[in-house]
């Protein structure tokens, strides 16, 4: 391995990392803007003056609305203030552990991009290869979980370290909650692996893109979006999506900062910049739980014609299949953000009680009778004996 | 490169380690518990064993802590005060009972596996069983499972199940 | 390098890993003291007291718990280790079933599956049943008599009028 792949990966990693931190302005922006659309009001639409709005003006569209771009600076304007804000520090806080948490509260979700492969491999030259993934690790879908134990850390011990009740019950919601809905995600995925025979989510998007008996019972075609595992495992898609929510603490889930009774919850203390990395952290999570989904569920970067497109010897069309799959990834990642805006302005809030039953008595079960459904259709079969779909690009990634 | 990268870990693992004994702070030594715990997952995996990495980040830090944090908050005193009432006791008795009880499943798992795998048999031709390995024709952690030592794997289940049963029963008097 | 001749566990992937994790820390701790350095800083007693609901607060937050969340975690521990065990297990359970055509050892895995997941199943329907997961009821299951004194007294409660309407 030369000295040249080390800096390829290095921007690759550059590249994951930037692309991750630079999206969640225009999230918040986004996330703002749906909310006022399924609200039936206008969102921020101040700061910005010759949006993409205007343009449309000019040539007579719209005239005058400034509806759907309009404040399109706003994130600028958001990370200005959070950066500028003074910092209020409860006096009776206990200073290092309230100054640490918020970094706790980023990490964990960025370190699970380390193992989703966001787009397929570029082989450059033959032998030299560029995997649009940070590290390919044996236990793939096991870090996730590991980082994600890791993630309520950050919530309880900013809540605690506040000195104030309300982020104290917070962050013990955050871990009661993150525990009870982890068991039901843990076992989801447990199917999962069983389905890919892998616990290898770079496996795991080959599975889906070469199709195949993925649950034992029907043969599909990898060419089209048959492969993809919300049509083996849809239970398990439902499950999953909703664990997903409850992870990160989104709206039918946020009790550990429901602002109507805990003010704040754990980041009630919390203002200018610390408070700006629990909201960036809370992004990035939801982000990282949307690749977990595209990628077990939506196939990941695939999409219909990739093998065609990558039938090409050329390598500007390899380099454009490739593209279009980080975009395809992209997309299916922001789709589920998307959900999760959605849904909070369709759902109300939980009880707590209820939390705790929907995971411990409704979820659990459901994963547990859908692990046994897998094993069981997982069963031999009278079909041919199971081939290991795209040798090829395992070879290929191997021979480094 | 590695070798540093190494001793950096095992100098932050042995320094939070013994912050957690140390600490006055209750708050504190729960922090520093929770980086020991990543110093010793990092150092599984200098071992080359990522599963076992994975297991203790998932299961320590995951559960055992969140236990560890839930019981400090049954002492009434937080920072001063590091003798814990009889609840917190009570409650930490009961987690040193389950505490036990997954050590007491992990040692009877690895000590099954650890040596014999370098002796003989049908695993010993990988070098690290503690990986999850599924490459056809490997055998990793899985396939000693079902083979050599099924049993085991069976027998953990019931312990934990007991282990389960024992230490909510020894709570359950506390809620009441 | 393992049988297969490749490389068998990536220190380098982990490394690429570590190289992602300190970049993290060095982009948002950077962040984080840059704002330090570019925001004002004037405390006053009114600006460090706590959230209260306007008044000031009241002794210290560090509060006793309800013990339920720590039998949640305690649950959660035992379930927890026994999924990571099957881990191992499910990643290799096609290649023992699906590849064999055999259904000798396949059923004979399958079934040491089943059994396990039926013990922790087991575990679970006993606290469900014991109502340890319960949040807001007693921990006593209700029983029949306590049923119907509290429909009694529910009745009771509501005046004739009301019933009719």
């Amino acid at each position: 391995m030369g000295w040249e792949l080390y800096v390829l990966k290095a921007v690759a990693v550059l590249l994951i990392f930037g692309g991750v931190l630079s999206v969640v302005p225009f999230l918040v922006f986004f996330e703002r803007k749906i909310s006022a659309f399924i609200q039936d009001r206008v969102g921020p639409n101040r700061v910005g003056l010759a949006g993409p709005d205007s343009l449309l003006e000019a040539f007579g569209f719209r005239k005058g609305t400034r509806r759907v771009l309009g404040g399109w600076l706003q994130p600028l304007a958001d990370v200005i203030k959070l950066f500028t804000k003074e910092a209020l520090i409860p006096a009776h806080a206990d200073r290092p552990l309230y100054l640490l948490a918020p970094l706790f509260a980023v990490l964990p979700p960025l370190l699970a991009f380390v193992v989703i492969p966001v787009g397929q491999d570029i082989v450059v030259s033959s032998g030299v290869l560029v995997k649009l993934q940070v590290a390919d690790l044996h236990v793939g879908i096991l870090f996730v979980l590991a980082v994600a134990s890791l993630s309520a850390y950050g919530l309880a011990f900013g809540g605690w370290a506040s000195n104030s009740k309300f982020p104290l019950l917070g962050g013990v919601r955050a871990m009661a909650q993150m525990v009870s809905y982890e068991v039901g995600m843990v076992l989801v995925i447990l199917a999962l692996v069983m389905s890919y025979d892998s616990v290898s989510l770079r496996d795991m998007v080959s599975r889906q893109a070469a199709g195949g008996t993925l649950l034992g019972i029907w043969d599909c075609d990898g060419d089209w979006i048959w492969g993809w595992g919300l049509f083996h495992q849809p239970l398990a898609f439902v499950l999953f999506a909703i664990c997903a929510l409850a992870e990160n603490n989104r709206l039918p889930f946020d009790l550990p900062e429901c602002e109507s009774e805990l003010v704040g919850g754990y980041h009630t203390e919390y203002s200018s910049m610390g408070f700006g990395m629990f909201f960036q952290g809370e992004y990035i999570a939801m982000m990282a739980m949307g690749g977990l989904l595209a990628t077990m569920f939506l196939g990941g970067w695939h999409y219909p014609g990739y093998a065609w497109l990558n039938a090409s010897d050329s390598l500007l069309v390899h380099l454009l299949a490739a593209l279009i799959g980080l975009a395809v990834f992209g997309v299916k990642m922001l789709g589920f953000v998307f959900f999760a805006m959605w849904v909070r302005w369709t759902l109300p809030r939980f009880r707590w009680d209820q939390l705790m039953r929907v995971g411990w008595k409704g979820i659990i079960p459901l994963a547990l009778a859908n692990l046994v459904l897998t094993a069981a259709l997982n069963l031999p079969a009278p079909a041919p004996a199971h081939e290991k779909p795209d040798r090829n690009l395992t070879a290929v990634t191997r021979d480094r | 490169m590695a070798t540093l990268i190494f001793w950096l870990v095992v100098l932050v693992t042995v320094a939070s380690a013994i912050a957690v004994v140390t600490a006055r702070n209750i708050l504190h030594a729960a922090f520093s518990l929770c980086l020991t715990f990543l110093g010793v997952a990092a150092t599984y995996i200098f071992l080359h064993a990522d599963f076992v990495a994975a297991v203790q980040l998932i299961v320590y830090v995951g559960g055992i802590l969140v236990l560890i944090m839930f019981a400090i908050m049954f002492s009434s005193n937080v920072v001063e005060d590091t003798a814990e009432g009889r609840r917190g006791l009570l409650a930490l008795g009961a987690g040193a009972a389950g505490m036990a009880a997954v050590f007491a499943a992990v040692l009877l798992l690895t000590s099954r596996l650890a040596e014999p795998l370098k002796t003989a048999n049908p695993c010993a031709n990988v070098a690290y069983a503690a990986t999850v390995s599924v490459e056809a024709g490997q055998t990793g952690i899985g396939h000693c499972l079902m083979g050599p030592y099924l049993l085991p794997f069976e027998v953990v289940s019931v312990l934990l199940l007991a282990a389960l049963i024992g230490a909510v029963v020894i709570v359950r008097k506390e809620v009441r | 390098m393992d049988p297969q001749g490749r490389p068998n566990l990536e220190i380098a992937e982990y490394g690429t890993a570590l190289f992602l994790l300190l970049l993290a820390v060095a982009v948002v701790g950077g962040l984080l003291v840059l704002s330090r350095l570019v925001r004002p800083h004037n405390p006053t007693r009114e600006k460090q007291i706590t959230y209260e609901c306007g008044e000031d607060p009241l002794g210290s937050a560090w509060l006793r718990f309800n013990i339920r969340f720590y039998v949640v975690a305690l649950v959660f521990v035992l379930f927890d280790v026994e999924m990571v065990l099957i881990y191992p297990v499910a990643a290799i359970f096609r290649s023992l079933t699906v590849g064999t055509r055999d259904w000798g050892p396949a059923l004979v895995v399958f079934g040491e599956l089943l059994f396990f997941v039926a013990v922790l199943f087991l575990g679970l329907v006993y606290v469900w049943r014991k109502g340890d997961l319960g949040w807001i009821r007693s921990f006593r299951v209700p029983t029949e008599q306590g049923l119907r004194s509290w429909k009694r007294t529910a009745a009771a409660s509501v005046a004739p009028g009301e019933k009719a309407g």
